[in-house]
């Protein structure tokens, strides 16, 4: 930054200030040099690392040098090499090498000291190694220390806690009262209060077990996998979909990635082990790949995803696998080997490298929809909300590189090295793992073979059948015989259509333009763009000719196109038809110009229009001749080509479009190759490609989508149609076959709801008959019935899903067609009948086609068929094995270490070691070593089990103390005063309700929490109207991703929240005072209790304060909180009293629950 | 200011220094040295206003409108590694890679030099242009993100690709105290209207007490909850939070160490008073007609800015210490065409509100106390954005932009810094946006290396290095 004059005066006065009383003061080796040298020298000469042979832990060290020799001399302390090194003007001479230079006071500081002579303790150690460290060695269990209370010591953690208290001259509390123990077991365990009678119960029992009955009883309750799942949904960062909620666009996790939220409940409630569950959620689809039940654990890695770079998602999954797991901050690693734990920038790379190959797969779940394939990233498509299907992590791209970057930053590439294999840090294993690719079972790879799914789609299909049979029976059952007027007028107005025919034939106006049939664009409304890619085609060589027959009935914007990329709707060259203008691109553009005119009033509608490609000049010469009195309109005017050439290029094509309100007719469209004579042109062998649209190829009044090479563009609106017809030039024709069609439909409907009852059943059955087929070829195929022929099965699956696939649309286009009469049937005055009649005519437009296709593909000789899921690669690399199977074995000092912290944290409200996702060396030590390690070892050996962890931890009699200080004989004085943080455990720490337990107790207690479990997130913005547990709300990290209560109320950060926050500001007071949820809530808790106590009386409101505190507070409340609150009530009566309210009995004690509710015990867990 | 709103004797049964040791984990709120502004007044645009057509006329451009850079007697720009230090995009970059845009494309209004410090302004802004001889300008900014989260980056000083930090405003609030018991000490207007830039505002590790707090204008209901349910009077609400501070006032007897309880009545006592307090803040009912006249809330063109504006300076007026204004609708700034009449528009909605701002601040006195702060996102290119066919639009620059700031320890009509000829890089080292921050909490008396989180180790980029040129 810019270097200015007053700032160096002002240092350079400093300087010499600062230089003056350094150099008059003793300098103190441990004070003064040791703490500059820790802070910024150790992490390359120390323990760590030995940079150029050189250390700087011990005084020694320092004076006996480097390397390259001497660093310090006592002599000339300014030429001492220390010196010179750290206060150089040159940046790649300059130590330390990062951050800022040390200040002028640091480094007068060394200079003094090795003025002074360097002087050190003799006795000093040295950084111990880092190997060394506490956290790296596996735990071991130590001899639970003598029973030094045995009254006090129920189980062997306090023998540890209690050992340190004694030896600390410090007593532990008592236990704390039963109904403070019981509530605080309750929110601890499931997340709830107990109930006034679960509380009443507790305190009539006085079975010595009582309490551990309900610890058992909570445990197994299903509350509990809720209470903990958000637990670890913290520490797992759980999160809904983000990117762009606004948008909607989906950058960040997935909509479906609930289903692994609901896997953490499930596998919480079942115990499974958490070395199990860490191994499903890092490789569930290499371990047990066809459990589709544990595949959703891979929500933990499909969390991470980030749509816009691969490195992000990827750096996250490292970052967190290591903070969450292990305990250990790798993400300090990727720009530089870590500064204290022996995690080399290698390492870094080498832990991605297990998660390079993934990628996410979105199976179909049976009885759901087909939500089709994962959506690949395309940087200019938005990613839809799929809420259908379980995503799953799978390993798409087995030899994906791992790049080797520097400077946390991807573009700068390391290549030279070559991709880096995974793999774990050296000082945490002996034997680096060796990664195997694992074969996966087929219904692993290929999802569409799981029984489970055949089951659910033969289900669905049977009851289809039951339900088409039903309908059959209602439709059959009411009268269906044509009214003879009906037929009568059918009769007419074949016979009108008849005679027209005969004459327009006589008479020389045939219904084609050319041949019997003309394709005819009807875009009436809406709009049609039909398409050929022509791929008849061979070349396309200069002098190549285009032409068609083009009739415009009505005019407003007909076009011809060659099409540059027919997806992108990208033109090359263009002649357009608009009212009256011919127009196209100048030659090497795409600005339009006018070529030419014609007048559609005088009656100029037919045109014959020809292209001469001039490929060499990139041009065309456009001619359009006009029936009409012969006439040449455009004579060879050069137009833009724009490099188009179809030949092999699917991109590329011929459209035609009627733009709303045109309707054009078109006719032999015809390609000729280069011809040197005009008459050659009528040699029929110089034509390349000809559509004439005649039958048989082309079926009068059908659409051409499908035939030979056409189809539909998107730009498509329906109802606009393109159908070959033989009326299309004539209008009086036209019309009157319209009549014959209207009539037939007035006939047919009377039959058509029993046809289209009867198409339907054989469609259901045929459904049956397609999936039975296609079941038994797919598991002939992949050899689960190996005695069978595949090809004979395949055959038959072919044929009956195409069969399948015709009757279905036959059924569809009946449908379609007795909605459409039911729309006709309208009385003519119904303002909808319009609307009605569009709506059904665009549908009947959707499937008429549909069903031509399906007919032209049940002629195919193909025996293929359609399977039932995509396929994936039949091997995974088995890299997350490894990695999972490392992470979770026994020799791995550190997870379990780390697990037990994390629920020892959520029970006490205090880990044992704070820095909960740091046990490195600059983490923190832990409070309670032998006992962490301890239980470390009691969680391993008892299969990872939490609940038995919980149990254990919640009999102590630690966990059972009264969190107050106590002032007594009990010694409570004295250990505030030597251990006010209350580290030894003298006492239960206090404890804060999360945001969740806030909002559900508050229900809970109002009797209206709907203890529903699982299934798809509810929007959080209806956290305050609807009552499900809060773990079901989203949550993720944008605006909008807390509920109002989750926002005041420390709802987690779902990019990182190890440990949640407890903040108290003011907001959370009005929110619990103010909010309309709250004052609702409190309405119902106190109907309740008035209808429970029944004395709320004007005299006596005591026994109803009671019971609301025993719901509320889940205690009784002592003699001056009845006093508070009676008054309370009676200083309210008189002020209600002196206003006109309706029930102001009721509205005093609306607000005494609602003071109880906001009393500091409600959230505040004892 | 202070003492509780129900006459509870709690005073009796609790030293207030207890109260006050357990308000939150923030440290000591004493300054680091004596600090020169009491609070400031972070005014962002959004959507990156043209440094070019607002604060840093580039002449050559309209001398060689329409040349390529490399036509140009100046340094391709282009080629310069300072394009590539400053200049990251979120996508992979494989997949994104944004064009330059090299046709140079002129002023699209006149300029001109003001006041006696002759400093040099365009012509949209002949309000802001009669205070010129108090604002304090910063032309050689950069910032690395070529696209709008870089509105995050501003205030917190990280790429996109970075694990996030506090923003500045939460900084201030954490490290500051408070001057006013009833109001929040980080007060948010207008804004963040998009869900992806409430980090812009938010105070992530250091604890949601610190987060900016979000006020509507709306006197009748300006923060959530911030409002006596519609069921109660005043005066059973007020006896209703009286028998909360009464039965914690016993058990505080019981748990006399219990410093979140004593924390917690203190809390609900400030809420209690907020009701009252936050309302009367934003309420214009008892400024004159001058006054609103004065920042165009008169006029609807000016009505919003101006209103907000007028906001910003009650609230400092009582004390709140940082007060984040979003003057105009979120991203308007970004003119990728029609950049001219986009930015006549926009500059006419905040030119005469923000001067306004700066007379009042003066002539109350406020000016000497507080630290106004004009910034956005990022610059806008010299080149033509041609874009989908674009023929009067200019892209997001981040290579060099210009910021003002006005106030307390500053000084005045200055001009620090620069950008090249062509308004494309910021000259010399130039300023990364954590300077700014540096600088906003040097004046509030804190050093930003001291506002350390234990096991939040902070980089050297998220500090920033105070621009002591600009220091009166």
């Amino acid at each position: 930054m810019s270097t200015l004059p007053e700032s160096v005066l002002t240092l350079a006065l400093t300087l010499t200030l600062v230089t003056e009383v350094i150099a008059h003061s003793p300098i103190d080796y441990l004070r003064d040099v040791k703490p500059i040298l820790k802070e910024r020298c150790y992490a390359c000469h120390g323990a760590l690392k030995q940079e150029s042979g050189l250390r700087l832990d011990t005084g020694n060290a320092i004076r006996r040098g480097g390397d390259g020799g001497s660093i310090v001399d006592v002599e000339a302390a300014e030429i001492s090499s220390l010196i010179a090194r750290i206060s150089s003007h040159d940046e790649s001479e300059r130590m330390p090498p990062e951050g800022e230079p040390l200040s002028a006071v640091q480094i007068e500081t060394l200079r003094n000291w090795i003025g002074q002579g360097a002087i050190s303790p003799d006795n000093e150690q040295p950084e111990p190694d880092p190997d060394q460290h506490w956290a790296f060695q596996p735990p071991t269990r130590s001899d639970l220390p003598a029973n030094v209370d045995s009254d006090t010591s129920r189980n062997p953690i306090d023998a540890f806690i209690d050992a340190k208290l004694h030896e600390h001259g410090l007593t532990a509390q008592s236990d704390a009262p039963k109904q403070v123990l019981l509530r605080r077991l309750y929110l601890d365990l499931i997340g709830l209060p107990p109930t006034r009678k679960e509380l009443h119960d507790c305190l009539n029992d006085d079975s010595p077990a009582a309490y551990e009955t309900v610890v058992d009883r909570l445990l197994n309750d299903p509350r509990y996998g809720e209470r903990w799942a958000r637990h670890w949904m913290d520490i797992w960062r759980y999160s809904d979909w983000y990117g762009r909620r606004y948008v909607p666009d989906v950058w960040n996790s997935a909509p479906q990635v609930w289903r692994w939220r609901d896997w953490i409940v499930r596998s919480l409630n079942e115990d499974h082990g958490y070395d199990r569950m860490l191994r499903e959620m890092l490789a569930a689809d290499e371990i047990c790949p066809e459990d589709d039940s544990a595949a959703v654990a891979t929500g933990y890695l499909i969390r991470n995803w980030y749509a816009l770079n691969p490195n992000d998602w990827m750096r996250s999954t490292v970052e967190h696998t290591g903070k969450a797991f292990l305990g250990l901050t790798f993400n300090c690693a990727h720009c530089h080997d870590h500064k204290y734990d022996p995690i080399l920038q290698d390492d870094y790379f080498r832990l991605r490298a297990f998660f390079e190959p993934i990628d996410i797969r979105q199976d179909r779940v049976p009885g759901e929809a087909d939500p089709g394939p994962f959506q690949e990233y395309d940087y200019g498509v938005l990613r839809k909300i799929q809420r259908l299907g379980a995503v799953r992590i799978y390993d798409k791209k087995p030899d994906a590189p791992t790049w080797f970057y520097t400077g946390g930053d991807e573009r700068r590439r390391v290549t030279e090295r070559g991709s880096i294999s995974p793999g774990v840090p050296e000082f945490l294993t002996a034997s680096a793992p060796k990664v195997t690719a694992v074969e996966l079972p087929t219904r692993a790879w290929y999802p569409g073979l799981r029984p489970a799914l055949h089951d659910a789609l033969l289900a669905e299909a049977g009851t289809a059948i039951v339900q088409a049979e039903k309908e059959l029976v209602t439709v059959s059952q009411t009268k269906n015989e044509v009214p003879t007027a009906t037929l009568e007028q059918l009769a007419q107005a074949e016979a009108a259509f008849r005679a027209a025919t005969e004459d327009a034939e006589k008479s020389g106006q045939p219904g084609a333009i050319d041949g019997r049939q003309s394709l005819i664009l009807d875009a009436t409304t809406g709009r049609r763009t039909v398409l050929n890619g022509i791929q008849q085609l061979t070349a396309l060589e200069h002098g190549t000719t285009l032409s068609f027959e083009l009739l415009i009935l009505n005019d407003e914007h007909f076009n011809f196109q060659l099409a540059k990329d027919v997806k992108k709707g990208l033109t090359a060259s263009y002649i357009g038809f608009k009212s009256g203008r011919i127009v196209s691109y100048q030659p090497g553009t795409f600005t339009e110009f006018e070529t030419g005119r014609y007048d559609f009033a005088a009656g100029q509608k037919r045109f014959q229009v020809s292209l001469l490609f001039e490929t060499q000049t990139d041009r065309c010469l456009l001619t359009v001749g006009s029936a009409t009195g012969e006439m040449v309109l455009v004579d060879r005017v050069p137009v833009a080509l724009n490099g188009w050439n179809p030949v092999g290029d699917p991109t590329k094509a011929i459209s035609f479009e009627c733009r709303t309100g045109s309707v054009a007719v078109v006719d032999d469209v015809t390609i000729t190759a280069p011809v040197q004579t005009e008459a050659a042109i009528e040699n029929e062998a110089a034509r390349l490609v000809t559509f004439n649209f005649e039958a048989p190829t082309y079926a009068e009044g059908r659409d051409i989508d499908g035939i030979e090479g056409w189809s539909i563009s998107s730009f498509s609106a329906a109802p606009a149609t393109s159908v070959v017809s033989s009326t299309a030039g004539n209008e009086s024709l036209r019309s009157l076959l319209t009549q014959v069609q209207t009539a037939q439909r007035a006939v047919d409907s009377v039959h058509l709801p029993v046809r289209a009852a009867t198409a339907k059943l054989a469609a259901a059955r045929a459904e049956v008959m397609s999936l039975d087929a296609r079941i038994a070829a797919d598991r002939s195929k992949y050899g689960e019935t190996p005695d069978t022929d595949f090809a004979e099965l395949a055959r038959a699956a072919s044929r009956f899903e195409r069969d399948a696939i015709v009757l279905k649309a036959e059924a569809d286009v009946l449908i379609h067609e007795l909605a459409l009469s039911a729309a006709e049937a309208v009385p003519m005055d119904d303002a909808e009948r319009p609307k009605k009649i569009e709506a059904a005519n665009k549908l009947l437009a959707v499937s008429r086609p549909v069903l031509d296709k399906a007919r032209v593909a049940s002629n195919d000789s193909t025996i293929e068929y359609s399977p039932f899921s995509p396929t994936y690669p039949k091997t995974s690399t088995g890299r997350r094995t490894v990695l999972a199977e490392w992470i979770t074995a026994r020799e791995n000092p550190l997870t379990a270490r780390v697990a037990v912290n994390h629920i020892w944290a959520r029970h006490f409200h205090s880990p044992l070691v704070s820095t909960v996702t740091d046990f490195g060396r600059s983490g923190a030590l832990p409070s309670h070593p032998e006992l962490l390690d301890w239980l470390a070892v009691e969680f391993m050996e008892n299969d990872w089990s939490m609940k038995h962890l919980h149990r254990l931890i919640v009999t102590s009699a630690a966990y059972r103390r009264v969190s107050s200080v106590g002032t007594n004989a009990s010694g409570g004085t004295k250990a505030i005063e030597s251990d006010r943080e209350n580290k030894l455990l003298w006492r239960m720490n206090i404890g804060r309700m999360e945001a969740e337990v806030v909002r559900d107790s508050v229900l809970y207690t109002a009797g209206k929490l709907d203890l529903t479990m699982g299934g798809q997130p509810l929007e959080n913005s209806e956290a305050l109207t609807t009552f499900r547990r809060s773990l079901y709300y989203s949550v993720y990290p944008e605006e909008g991703g807390k509920s109002a209560l989750g926002e005041l109320f420390d709802a987690p950060d779902a990019m990182e929240c190890y440990r949640r926050t407890r903040s108290i500001v003011p907001q959370q007071a009005l929110a619990l005072t103010n909010s309309d949820f709250v004052h609702e809530q409190n309405a119902a808790v106190t109907v309740v209790l008035m209808s429970e106590t029944d004395t709320a009386t004007e005299n006596n409101s005591k026994p109803f304060i009671t019971a609301a505190f025993e719901t509320i507070l889940s205690r009784p409340p002592s003699e001056a909180e009845l006093q508070l609150c009676c008054e309370a009530i009676e200083s309210q009566r008189e002020l209600l009293a002196k206003t006109e309210t309706a029930d102001p009995n009721i509205r005093v004690l609306e607000s005494v629950v609602r003071a109880i509710l906001n009393h500091n015990d409600f959230i505040t867990i004892r | 200011m202070g003492m509780g709103f129900t006459g509870l004797a709690l005073g009796a049964m609790l030293a207030e220094e207890k109260i006050a040791r357990a308000a939150d984990r923030q440290p000591a709120a004493t300054t680091h040295f004596p600090g020169r502004a009491k609070s400031v007044i972070w005014i962002f645009l959004s959507g990156g206003y043209s440094h070019v057509e607002t604060f840093d006329p580039k002449p050559a451009l309209n001398r060689y409108a329409g040349m390529t850079f490399d036509k140009t007697p100046f340094d391709n720009p282009v080629d310069s590694p300072l394009h590539k230090k400053r200049f990251r995009s979120v996508a992979a970059d494989e997949i994104n890679v944004r064009d330059v845009y090299p046709t140079i494309y002129p002023m699209q209004v006149r300029w001109r030099k003001h006041g006696n410090s002759g400093i040099e302004m365009t012509d949209w802004w002949p309000h802001l242009a009669t205070q010129i001889d108090d604002l304090c300008f910063v032309r050689n900014m950069w910032t690395t993100d070529n696209d709008h989260a870089a509105e995050n980056q501003i205030h917190t000083g990280r790429h996109r690709l970075d694990e996030q930090q506090p923003s500045i405003g939460a900084w201030a609030d954490y490290g500051l105290g408070t001057l006013n018991e009833n109001l929040p000490k980080f007060a948010v207007l207008g804004g963040p209207t998009r869900s992806d830039t409430r980090l812009s505002i938010d105070s992530l590790y250091l604890g949601p007490q610190h987060s900016g707090v979000p006020l509507a204008l709306d006197p009748k209901n300006p923060l959530p909850f911030g409002q006596r349910n519609a069921k109660q009077s005043l005066e059973e609400q007020r006896q209703e939070y009286e028998l909360i501070g009464k039965l914690n006032a016993l058990s505080a007897v019981e748990y006399p160490e219990d410093q979140e309880l004593l924390a917690r009545i203190r809390a609900y006592e400030l809420a209690f008073r907020m009701q009252a307090a936050v309302p009367e803040a934003i309420d214009f009912s008892t400024e004159t007609e001058d006054t609103t006249k004065r920042y165009g809330i008169d006029n609807d063109v000016t009505k919003l800015a101006g209103q907000r504006l007028l906001a910003a300076r009650r609230l400092v007026e009582r004390g709140v210490r940082f007060v984040q204004v979003f003057p105009s609708p979120y991203g308007v700034w970004d003119s990728h065409q029609k950049l001219k009449e986009n930015h006549t528009k926009l500059c006419a909605s905040v030119d005469l509100p923000v001067a306004g701002l700066m007379q009042d601040l003066k002539q109350r006195g406020l000016l000497d106390e507080t630290l106004v702060v004009f910034c956005t996102e990022f610059g806008r290119t010299p080149g033509l954005e041609r874009r989908a066919g674009g023929t009067d639009g200019r892209d997001h620059h981040p290579n060099g932009f210009t910021i003002w700031m006005a106030g307390a320890g500053l000084k005045k009509g200055y001009v620090h810094g620069a950008t090249d000829e062509l308004g494309y890089h910021a000259l010399g080292e130039g300023h990364y946006v954590t300077d700014m921050h540096a600088t906003v909490l040097h004046l509030l008396g804190l050093d930003n290396r001291l506002l350390e989180v234990p096991g939040r180790k902070r980089l050297e980029i998220d500090h920033g290095q105070v621009i002591h040129d600009i220091l009166s």
